[in-house]
């Protein structure tokens, strides 16, 4: 029996965003529906706008915003996906490889 | 503190490692195509990329510019349609004086209606111009082969038989097979060859040549006459609308024909300038793309 306040961190998304601009916006709504329901309870949702927090980008070799980091808290596997995060697939796709 | 990443001649890198590293490159780079991009990081700065901006601007000044030519277009064609009208009755009305009623009006009279009836054959000679700048704009093209020798006998002859009295040596080279439309192509090269006729025609030995010559592996297509030429100053000005360099009672013209001629070869991909002399000629000489 599910417990609904049972939670367990599977993934880290990490979402690099340029302030309040479209894609960024977007890729924040859509990394949102990719982590609700079930999911919400595997996933950690870190936001990390890089004009408030430019330092931030170096560790990261983060090039271009906005881009999505997926990572594991035993930091065994890493993904990065890049843009606006419509092509929802392929990072469900990744999360269900990793489960 | 901020430490710029270490750059490292890493050679340890496994192929795995590598191709992953490709991958996420194309993903970017595919996101940068697909306009899904705010932002790039460089130089320890925050470039913003507004494409998707910059595009929605482009195509709303785009379809403005096109509302406004589309409105044009009508606004000429209807105002030079509806002018055509009262003139025919005009027109129909002077020749009528000067047929039925030429005995009963004095010498004074009947060259005021001379006049009359000059002024309104130019009028609807520019207003056919007009029209036809009109239709070359809104026309679809329609290219195939096309037979330039056959469309310049047909105007050459009919020059001929308008002008009779006019004695003017035309040399037409073979061959000049193009790929365009013929229907635009009969206009551009009515008045082209129509000027020539025009400037040439204080002349006593005027000669028209039509032809084409070799131009770095492509074909360069002319018309040459020994007319009046112009200054090579003014040939920047010359395929303006409405532009004239003579006087209207030297060379009586709407100063449309250039421009359509421009229009025509522009929008079959050519192009087209022109080299004159004051007195010594003028050639004009165009470019077609051929059939890829």
């Amino acid at each position: 029996m599910e417990n609904a306040g049972f939670r367990i961190e599977k993934f880290i998304m990490k979402l690099f965003i340029a302030g309040k601009e479209p894609n960024s916006n977007m890729a924040y709504h859509n990394l949102q529906e990719i982590c609700s329901g079930e999911r919400g309870r595997i996933c950690r949702i870190e936001v990390v706008d890089v004009l408030e927090n430019f330092e931030e980008v170096f560790g990261e070799k983060i090039v271009v915003m906005p881009t999505l980091i997926i990572e594991t808290p035993d930091l065994k596997s890493k993904a990065r996906f890049f843009g606006n995060l419509e092509e929802k697939k392929e990072i469900l796709r990744y999360l269900n490889g990793i489960q | 503190v901020i430490k710029n990443p270490v750059i490292k001649n890493d050679r340890s890198v496994t192929k795995s490692e590598l191709i992953r590293r490709l991958d996420e490159a194309e993903a970017m780079v595919e996101s940068l195509r697909k306009n899904e991009i705010d932002a790039i990081i460089g130089e320890k700065k925050v470039s913003f990329v507004r494409w998707r901006e910059v595009e929605e601007q482009l195509i709303i000044a785009r379809k403005i510019a096109e509302d406004r030519a589309s409105e044009l277009e009508d606004f000429s064609y209807s105002i030079s349609h509806d002018l055509r009208g009262p003139l025919t009755v005009i027109k129909l009305c002077v020749e009528l004086l000067i047929d039925d009623y030429s005995d009963k009006i004095d010498s004074t009279g009947q060259d005021y209606v001379r006049r009359i009836n000059s002024s309104t054959n130019k009028m609807i000679d520019h207003i056919n111009h007009i029209l036809n700048l009109s239709k070359v704009i809104s026309h679809e093209l329609q290219k195939k082969d096309t037979d330039l020798n056959a469309i310049v006998l047909r105007t050459v002859s009919e020059l001929r038989q308008s002008d009779p009295d006019r004695k003017v040596k035309v040399h037409i080279h073979k061959d000049l097979t193009v790929y365009g439309d013929e229907k635009l192509l009969e206009i551009a090269m009515n008045n082209l060859i129509g000027n020539a006729w025009k400037f040439s025609s204080k002349n006593n030995q005027a000669e028209i040549e039509v032809g084409k010559i070799d131009q770095n592996g492509n074909p360069l297509y002319f018309v040459r006459d020994n007319g009046v030429g112009f200054n090579m100053n003014q040939s920047k000005v010359l395929f303006n609308s409405f532009k004239r360099l003579h006087p209207d009672h030297m060379f009586p013209g709407s100063g449309v024909g250039l421009s359509i001629i421009k229009r025509v070869i522009n929008i079959h991909g050519g192009e087209i300038w022109a080299e004159g002399e004051p007195d010594k000629g003028a050639t004009f000489y165009f470019s077609l793309p051929s059939r890829i």
